[in-house]
């Protein structure tokens, strides 16, 4: 593949970071009043860095560096697979100055978790986080869903299936999405709406739940940011136990279901087309592998003894299975009584669910419903073919856009190479997760690989702030590939490489 | 993509100076970091306090599969002593329905509620030993504790709970420990039937740290001045 890389290209990539970096600094901005309500002038100083740096660069890349040109597809992945580490080093600066980082890597890992809505973590002492430091730490999860929404419906279209053409392709972004604009206003008022349903559901069972008045604010915050970007993060060390409540587990298992479903789903519910909504291939291969994952959890919590009866077994597999799916990471269970008390079926179930995740085009991650749903669909295919005369012309359809469509080679080779992806990456990262890692199992390890490569972050309790750098290293890497299903960082890659290659010669 | 004009020497340079820029930034951050000034207070809890001793440690109890209970020997109500959260997150089948004391922080929110009140309970290096992580330079790992429910009006002997700036009131409880609350729809807990506050809530003082303070400022004058050049340069067009 012969690739060439210009100056324009150089620029437009660097203005966009710049960009991004710039939306990351007024964050920053908006975040730094709790400081000052909350009185942590430390705080104030390290989001005040952030943000100073962060308009800064901002206003240098409109200033300097604006590309007067549309963006290429092809540039539009090589965006994306800078964009995460790119912010990522910004976003690491208030959890490097807050103390609980033991080292820039640490914050550095904090906040790829958080961009890329994981939700794993190694801070120290997570229970005394300054307020806003916690605010800054649930914030950035709805900047990483925005930006993999956004992705979801520009470079994340069907065309970049096409791997091969990822540098030769030139496809104008908005031409590729002709509908970009409407469709961002839909998801517009669609998260408007959720904010409003979600945040006075979880405000009354806050204060049903016993939290004080004045903390149900930020409480119901840090609960709907986390669990509607499918993020995870929690502002206790004890995740949602901390709260003993099932009405607050109710409405985010809610929350959490509608951010793991596709936003053009999403569009089609608030116009009313719920049977379109259902018969999508997306939904139906969401609905077999939770009811599959669900079966298989509660069954294996049967069998561990632990649970005696029907409701608590019942409440707490469907919220760990739910969160699973949706690859929120959100937890009713203490990390390591998943080990320790839930036998081994019920976290395999959970396994299960985070590998195989949400919907595409929604903030969750993971293979994806509607690949593992093509997959299964290859395989009856195959199935007839070989039951069926051979003069017999097999034709396996599904539904796409409420429209029926005709599975092809092309389509089962792109899911396949996918999922050969993601599997290669759980399997290899559980290999180094045992390594830098020798006291736990192979279980353990595919658990916590799992988790970070389908950007979940329930975590079995094998990542913390005290783990190996390696162990660290690989979680980052797992979480950024995951996130970006591969292509962008395969895109970025072709692009240094292209740098590279080129003459150092001035023709300008 | 195709080539319109290819790169030059000066803008590898531009962007080899940029990364070194950041690379420079991100030092000074992590230097003023390392050098922020701590509290120096003594968090570690008053012999006077008369805590009791650890007295059951399990590092593992390896998991807990069906016929292979850990611990063959569970009838009837065993004095564990005091034990440590981990041990009984290891070992919830170990310490079910069993008699223990244990000791550390209420974090986070007191959820008052039910004729009693729902606590997390802390007993990491940070609730016993060094106090917040953000006040001291010494940082312990991640937090691990036990969800408390304290009946009645116990919790009303509570003072602050621990927090952003604070270490809450450290506590000593004795009680019956659920591998599988009812009350708490399947959690894993303690439910306290004695408590005594062996420490008060404390402030815990964290200096401002004035280098970061200056960086901050430093940074932000420059950028404003930026932006006032910008406006006055588009004012002009």
């Amino acid at each position: 593949m012969r690739t060439e890389t210009s100056r324009e290209q150089i620029r437009t990539v660097v203005s966009i970071q710049g960009q991004l970096l710039g939306i990351l600094g007024a964050l920053a901005m908006a975040v730094a009043p709790v400081a000052v309500v909350a009185g942590e002038w430390n705080a104030l100083s390290a989001l005040l860095i952030t943000a100073a740096i962060g308009l800064g660069a901002g206003l240098t890349a409109r200033r300097r560096l604006l590309a007067r040109r549309d963006l290429t597809w092809s540039e539009g992945m090589v965006v994306l697979g800078l964009a995460y580490p790119v912010m990522s080093v910004l976003a690491a600066v208030p959890f490097a100055m807050s103390g609980h980082a033991g080292s820039w890597g640490d914050a550095f890992l904090e906040a790829m978790s958080g961009l890329t809505t994981t939700g794993l973590s190694v801070l120290h002492d997570i229970d005394h986080l300054p307020h806003a430091v916690a605010a800054w730490r649930q914030s950035i999860q709805i900047i990483g869903a925005i930006t993999i929404l956004i992705a979801g419906l520009t470079v994340f279209t069907p065309r970049s299936q096409k791997a091969s053409n990822l540098y030769g392709a030139g496809v104008r972004l908005e031409r590729s999405v002709p509908g970009f604009v409407t469709t961002f206003r839909h998801m517009v008022k669609v998260g408007v709406a959720w904010t409003i349903a979600g945040g006075v559901a979880l405000s009354l069972a806050l204060a049903v739940a016993g939290v004080p008045l004045l903390r149900i604010p930020f409480h119901a915050m840090a609960l709907f940011t986390s669990a509607f970007s499918t993020g995870g993060f929690s502002v206790s060390s004890a995740s949602v136990a901390s709260y003993h409540s099932w009405s607050i587990e109710l409405v985010l298992i809610v929350l959490m279901l509608a951010g793991a479903i596709a936003f053009p789903l999403h569009i089609l519910l608030w116009r009313g087309e719920v049977r379109r909504a259902v018969r999508h291939v997306d939904t139906r291969s969401l609905a077999v592998v939770f009811s599959t994952a669900l079966v298989v959890v509660l069954v294996g919590l049967g069998r561990s003894g632990a649970f005696t009866d029907a409701l608590p077994l019942l409440r707490r597999g469907l919220f760990q299975v739910v969160s699973a799916q949706t690859t929120t990471g959100l937890t009713v269970v203490e990390p390591r009584v998943l080990a320790s008390d839930w036998g081994l079926i019920a976290p395999a179930g959970l396994v299960l669910a985070m590998a195989i995740g949400g919907m595409r085009r929604s903030t969750a991650g993971g293979v994806k419903a509607e690949r593992f749903g093509l997959i299964f669909r290859g395989i009856f295919r195959e199935m007839r073919r070989v039951l069926l005369p051979d003069h017999a012309l097999v034709v396996e359809t599904y539904q796409h856009k409420g429209r029926p469509r005709i599975l092809t080679d092309a389509h089962i080779r792109a899911v396949g190479t996918m999922l050969l992806l993601f599997m290669t990456t759980h399997l290899v990262g559980a290999l180094v997760i045992l390594y830098g890692a020798d006291s736990f199992d192979l279980t353990e390890a595919m658990f916590e690989s799992v988790s970070a490569t389908s950007n979940v972050g329930m975590s079995i309790g094998i990542l913390g702030p005290m783990s190996s750098g390696i162990l660290k290293t690989v979680v980052v890497l797992q979480m950024w590939l995951g996130r970006l299903e591969f292509m962008a960082v395969f895109a970025l890659a072709g692009f240094l490489w292209s740098i590279r290659r080129l003459p150092a010669r001035s023709t300008a | 993509m195709s080539a319109s004009t290819p790169i030059r020497p000066a803008t590898i340079a531009r962007v080899i100076v940029s990364f070194l820029l950041a690379a420079g930034l991100v030092f000074a951050i992590w230097g003023v970091r390392q050098n922020a000034p701590t509290s120096g207070q003594d968090f570690t809890i008053p012999e006077a306090a008369d805590v009791a001793e650890l007295e059951t440690t399990v590092e593992r109890c390896g998991r807990t599969l069906p016929d292979q209970p850990a611990l063959p020997d569970t009838d009837g109500v065993r004095d564990f002593g005091r034990v440590s959260s981990t041990a009984v997150v290891e070992c919830p089948d170990l310490f079910d329905q069993q008699s223990v004391v244990y000791v550390g922080e209420v974090v986070g929110d007191i959820l008052r509620r039910d004729g009693g009140a729902w606590v997390l309970v802390n007993d990491d290096d940070y609730a016993l030993e060094v106090g917040p992580a953000g006040s001291s330079a010494e940082l312990r790992g991640a937090n691990s504790g036990l969800s408390v429910w304290l009946p009645g009006d116990m919790a009303d002997e509570l003072g602050r709970p621990g927090g952003p700036g604070w270490r809450g009131d450290v506590i000593q409880l004795s009680g019956i420990i659920h591998r599988v609350d009812e009350l708490d729809g399947g959690g894993l807990t303690l439910r306290a039937s004695t408590m005594h506050v062996v420490a008060p809530a404390a402030a815990a003082d964290t200096p401002v740290n004035r280098a970061q303070l200056a960086l901050a400022l430093g940074l932000v004058a420059i950028v404003a001045t930026m932006f006032s050049v910008e406006r006055r340069v588009a004012a002009r067009r």
